[in-house]
């Protein structure tokens, strides 16, 4: 028979809260009680086991919160990292374009983009609420990071360039998540129906690796959807266990690191043409029929503009991008799949921006 | 550099003193989102969400009461908000009343187990989240607030504005809320007795 006021007196006496008179009381009940001894024993190592659950806050979460204040208060320096906002499918599409950046196929986008900066939080203030400046927390990420051990040796001397050079380009750049690119090695060798390693995901900041390493149109798509920091498993196709690993996807730009690495692994090509130390332009040249069918459209993407429009990206995104998406033909173009059934966010990432 | 003094920097525009505060708070706010959310995405995106709601709010905030319980209950009502709009609280339907004084039958699953047995369950710290996650928010929140951030008693009544004796009696029915969750957890196939306790059992 265990009573509440006993209960009471065993929780109080966990936090110290007994006078000396209670504290007798319940050490002669426990000593002639041994069910209420076990619960005793169970309260006090649960409560210690709980304690351990104590997490140290995620680095870069004053960064953020220091960036947010400055906003509201117009102190933000209009960066073009404004852009990249994780909650946006700007956002997204920013991972995407830094993947460009980083193969020196385009200039870093300068600081005249202020007219795509306001559309973007245009488009996020119409998302609602929560969005936030998690890729702020990018330069205290990148200060702890140990780039050097981001990213495996290539294998097979397909790729011509150690990945954590890649990294390395990237230290000055804020939008890359050190955090990110330390997950790279480990989240590349994920398959989707590891469930183990899609259950862990679920708790890690850049599961959308997963996305990126097991790249299919369905789940670019959903990249693209993502208007919310967390991505839901939008996803058809693709197995349940994956989309642990996809509900928790957060558009930063050291995915696209990861995207970079991923692709650099997977393609075909020169290797002496590779971008050098000193920055001289890639040449880099891709073979679509090289590609599963989602990494080709990975590519038409970001490609898209260059190819079709014979324009630089700096001179025509974001507006170039927003119009190649609102095109049915280049959706199909993206999208080659018939099968492929846009659902009802489409329209809406679509009718961005209305001007 | 004492609170009260970041506080007037801040007031008086100096937006970065108020990264000072975050360092100070960032941990407990944290947490306290975790537990409350039950995940990590969600809980940087509502402690960002706090501190910068304290931020806007400063202005309004008399420093009669402490900082730190202010900031604690920002945290859980955007934590509330958020579940709400989320609907996602919890269904685990257990009495949660706190009325003083008047005692309450609550239920003791039998363990059918050694307190080693179901301490063992809960070092799988999965499985002890996932339990957290089962409680009623109140419960999970109070006990956060005492066993993760080491809050008081007189801390955790101002901070939920509610007497300390419900303080007291939401944490020991919270812990054995706890307990039962885990032993049903771990415990699935066995089938269960309850003990009814309360004043009717001691008469």
């Amino acid at each position: 028979m265990i009573c509440e006021e006993v209960i009471g007196l065993m929780s109080a006496s966990l936090d110290g809260a007994l006078s000396p008179a209670e504290e007798e009381a319940l050490s002669a009940h426990l000593a002639a009680c041994p069910a209420c001894t076990a619960l005793m024993t169970t309260l006090r190592g649960l409560d210690e086991q709980v304690a351990s659950l104590r997490e140290p806050a995620p680095e870069g979460l004053k960064k953020g919160v220091l960036y947010r204040i400055d906003q509201a208060t117009g102190k933000a320096k209009p960066a073009r990292r404004g852009w990249f906002g994780p909650g946006t499918a700007l956002g997204a599409v920013a991972a995407v374009l830094v993947l460009l950046v980083g193969l020196k196929v385009i200039p870093l986008v300068g600081d005249k983009s202020t007219s795509g900066m306001q559309d973007q939080n245009e488009y996020a203030a119409q998302s609602g609420a929560y969005k936030n400046e998690a890729y702020e927390s990018a330069p205290d990420a990148l200060n702890s990071a140990d780039f050097t051990q981001a990213v495996e040796a290539p294998q097979d001397g397909k790729k011509g360039m150690h990945a954590s050079e890649f990294a390395s380009s990237y230290h000055s750049d804020p939008n890359v998540s050190g955090a990110a690119c330390s997950d790279i090695a480990q989240l590349r060798r994920v398959t989707q129906a590891d469930e183990a390693v899609c259950t862990a995901l679920s708790e890690a900041e850049d599961a959308a690796v997963l996305l990126y390493t097991e790249f299919t149109p369905e789940s670019l798509f959903a990249l693209l959807e993502a208007e919310e920091p967390r991505l839901y498993a939008l996803v058809a196709g693709l197995e349940p266990e994956s989309r642990n690993g996809l509900r928790c996807y957060k558009t930063n730009c050291g995915t696209a690191l990861a995207i970079q690495e991923w692709l650099f692994a997977q393609l075909p090509h020169d290797a002496a043409a590779e971008p050098d130390a000193a920055g001289t332009e890639s040449k880099l040249s891709v073979s679509l029929e090289a590609l599963d069918p989602g990494s080709a459209s990975l590519y038409r993407i970001i490609t898209w503009p260059i190819k079709e429009r014979n324009v630089n990206w700096p001179e025509v995104w974001p507006d170039g991008w927003v119009d190649g998406l609102r095109s049915e033909e280049n959706w199909r173009l993206f999208f080659p799949s018939e099968d492929y059934v846009p659902n009802a966010d489409k329209a809406a990432y679509l009718a961005f921006p209305e001007n | 550099m004492d609170e009260k003094t970041i506080i007037e920097q801040v007031l008086a525009g100096d937006n970065n003193a108020f990264g000072a505060l975050v360092e100070t708070y960032q941990d407990r706010v944290y947490n306290l989102a975790l537990r409350m959310c039950g995940n990590a995405d969600d809980a940087f995106d509502l402690s960002q969400e706090a501190f910068f709601r304290a931020w806007r709010g400063l202005p309004g905030f008399h420093q009669e009461a402490a900082f730190s319980t202010w900031l604690f209950r920002l945290t859980a009502n955007v934590c509330l908000d958020w579940l709400r709009a989320k609907k996602r609280r919890p269904t685990v339907s257990l009495t949660t009343a706190d009325n003083d004084g008047e005692e309450l039958q609550i239920e003791l699953a039998d363990p059918g187990k050694s307190p080693e047995e179901i301490l063992e369950d809960a070092e799988d710290r999965a499985a002890l989240a996932k339990a957290m996650n089962e409680l009623p928010v109140e419960y999970r929140q109070i006990l956060t607030m005492r066993a993760i951030n080491d809050m008081s008693y007189t801390e955790i009544a101002e901070t939920l504005q509610i007497r300390e004796g419900t303080v007291k009696s939401r944490l020991s029915r919270a812990r054995l809320a706890l307990r039962n969750i885990l032993v049903k957890n771990g415990n699935k196939t066995n089938s269960e007795t309850s003990i009814h306790t309360g004043r009717r059992d001691r008469s």
